[in-house]
């Protein structure tokens, strides 16, 4: 039978009192590790493995799931802002986007600039996708839109290109960013990620169609962005806050060597695609 | 005096032998309980588990709420919540699980950190890094996922090819037989002595187990969150129930893993705190004395 001696006691006291100063230790420690810039790039290196085996693993082409309507989130809860702010942001809307050109530009051969008219023409698909926030949530809605891959075929990407940065309407600006790799990616050729949002069917039109968006963005940053993106905010996107939609969009895509990778932190490691490549690639090659 | 006795895989047999040549009591009965790869595995994965609950948390305070399906976030239904709500006097930390809510002030919601109070979900002291930071944290956590995941497969295949896992975790059927009678023991703070402290009672092998299993499914279901590992292994979405039914399955493990920590770490007091973790990192292991 095991007694409850004072001895024990005494060394439980300080087994506790020793787990409540490690719980101390823990805390300046991990901060001291945090703030050493020797430790981060320990982390900035395991980042590198963990994109590298994502990418290994999505090497054969493995496409998101896709969801049934019924699964569309009654309520889509916007990611940044609905309503970006500021007065260029406003007179695009007032004038209906008339003015609005998405822009792609950087490191390729022909630098394409559309208008809405002239995007809405260019071939389309429908998926039901879920988008995923680091932070942890998730929501699934219907997407339709202009595969990026297409875009990106426009425009002729660089073979030394090795990033695409978006550059969106909202405060967020400059913090989506896609490593597109260099072997460009059935990711790049599929993935409609520059896409149109299209209400559920049961729900009321909203007044203003189609903010733009890329519902499987994934790279944030601590407001870096590539040299090439210099340009002014190109802006677009409205929708109906009653339903909820995502408003924030991407105006401006610009491809670049080096995407100021050192600036950008919080790596999310994948990406959801579309699983129908076929089809993607089918818009991409047409 | 003590009795030296080396090899793992026979240290029960050996004993047997070499209790002829022993001197009569009193005696100082010394085993080789931990083989080097469970002591290297053992606090590797300590190590682990302490970054990843640190920084999970730290994660977890991003969007403190859960839910269950493929979908979630402030717009639907969650089953846990944490968060602050304002009072006459001062902010209120309140979490709420399905239709209880509790006054959780000074831990969940509303705690103080370094003097300061802080709206947080979980406490700063508690997190990895202590300010909530999402990019550092996930950072974190990503680089000790690596060190948890291939720290666990190492000692999940020894485990299976050395018959650790079989010997000396997987109980037998007299074990089970003596569960009735290992719980009143665990109760009453009695623990094993002479020879049957050689083994692992039947609740510290159903515990082991219980937390080799816990952390494997918090592997599975952390790959399960991951967009990427979705599109390679949709199967995955399937055997949870979807993306945040796996979120959520993460962080319940996760609270079973704490709770096994947290038992782990009395039992060790309990049982004799230089003992435990002097065998824990030499191996050697006083056999407790029957007290008769």
């Amino acid at each position: 039978m095991t007694l409850i001696t004072r001895r024990n006691a005494l060394i439980a006291g300080l087994g506790g009192s020793g787990f409540a100063l490690s719980g101390c230790a823990k805390v300046t420690f991990g901060d001291t590790l945090n703030d050493s810039a020797g430790f981060q790039h320990v982390l900035a290196q395991a980042e590198s493995w963990t994109l590298a085996s994502q990418r290994f693993l999505l090497s054969g082409g493995a496409m998101a799931r896709e969801y049934a309507v019924s699964d569309i989130s009654p309520r889509f809860k916007a990611n940044g802002t609905l309503y970006p702010t500021g007065q260029d942001y406003e007179d695009t809307v007032n004038e209906d986007f008339v003015n609005w050109r998405l822009t792609v530009d950087g490191m390729v051969k022909r630098p394409v600039s559309l208008s809405v008219a002239e995007v809405r023409k260019l071939p389309s698909r429908t998926q039901i996708t879920r988008h995923d926030c680091v932070e942890g949530w998730s929501a699934i809605a219907q997407w339709t839109g202009v595969p990026v891959g297409l875009l990106l075929k426009t425009a002729g990407v660089l073979p030394q290109a090795k990033y695409v940065v978006f550059h969106c309407a909202d405060n967020l600006e400059g913090e989506p960013e896609k490593a597109a790799r260099r072997r460009q990616a059935s990711i790049m050729k599929a993935s409609p990620w520059w896409t149109r949002f299209t209400p559920r069917p049961s729900s009321p039109s909203p007044r203003t169609e189609s903010p733009w968006t890329w519902p499987m963005a994934h790279r944030f940053g601590s407001g870096s962005s590539a040299s090439s993106a210099t340009s002014k905010r190109n802006t677009s996107s409205v929708s109906s806050s009653r339903t909820g939609y995502r408003a924030s969009m991407a105006a401006r895509a610009a491809i670049g060597k080096t995407a100021a990778m050192s600036g950008m932190r919080g790596y999310d490691g994948g990406q959801a695609l579309s699983r129908d490549k076929r089809s993607a690639a089918a818009m991409v090659d047409r | 005096m003590s009795l030296e006795l080396s090899p793992p895989e026979s240290a029960d047999t050996d004993l047997v032998a070499g209790s002829k040549t022993a001197p009569p009591s009193p005696r100082r009965e010394v085993i080789y309980r931990h083989t080097f790869l469970v002591r290297l595995t053992h606090w590797l994965n300590a190590l682990a588990i302490v970054v990843m609950i640190g920084s999970g948390l730290n994660i977890f305070n991003a969007h403190p709420h859960l839910y269950w399906g493929q979908k979630g976030s402030e717009l639907d239904q969650p089953f846990l919540s944490i968060g602050h709500v304002p009072a006459a006097t001062g902010e209120r930390g309140v979490t709420t699980i399905g239709s209880l809510r509790f006054d959780t002030t000074g831990f969940l919601g509303v705690s103080k950190f370094n003097g300061q109070e802080l709206h947080k979900a979980w406490p700063s002291w508690l997190t990895i890094p202590s300010s909530q930071d999402l990019a550092d944290a996930r950072h974190w956590h990503f680089l000790f996922a690596w060190v948890l995941a291939a720290n666990g497969l190492v000692y999940l295949v020894w485990s299976l090819l050395s018959r650790h896992a079989r010997r000396d975790l997987v109980p037998t059927v007299g074990d089970l037989k003596s569960i009735p009678r290992s719980v009143i023991d665990h109760i009453q703070l009695k623990h094993p002595t002479g020879e049957a402290a050689k083994r692992y009672n039947v609740l510290q092998r159903l515990a082991y187990l219980g937390v080799i299993t816990l952390i494997s499914l918090m592997v599975l279901t952390g790959l399960t969150m991951s967009p990427g590992f979705n599109a390679f292994a949709p199967w995955l979405l399937d055997l949870f129930g979807g993306r945040q039914s796996a979120r959520s399955l993460h962080f319940i493990c996760a609270s079973g893993v704490v709770a096994f920590i947290v038992v782990h770490l009395i039992e060790v007091v309990l049982a004799g705190p230089i003992n435990e973790v002097r065998s824990m990192i030499t191996g050697r292991y006083v056999v407790p004395q029957d007290h008769k």
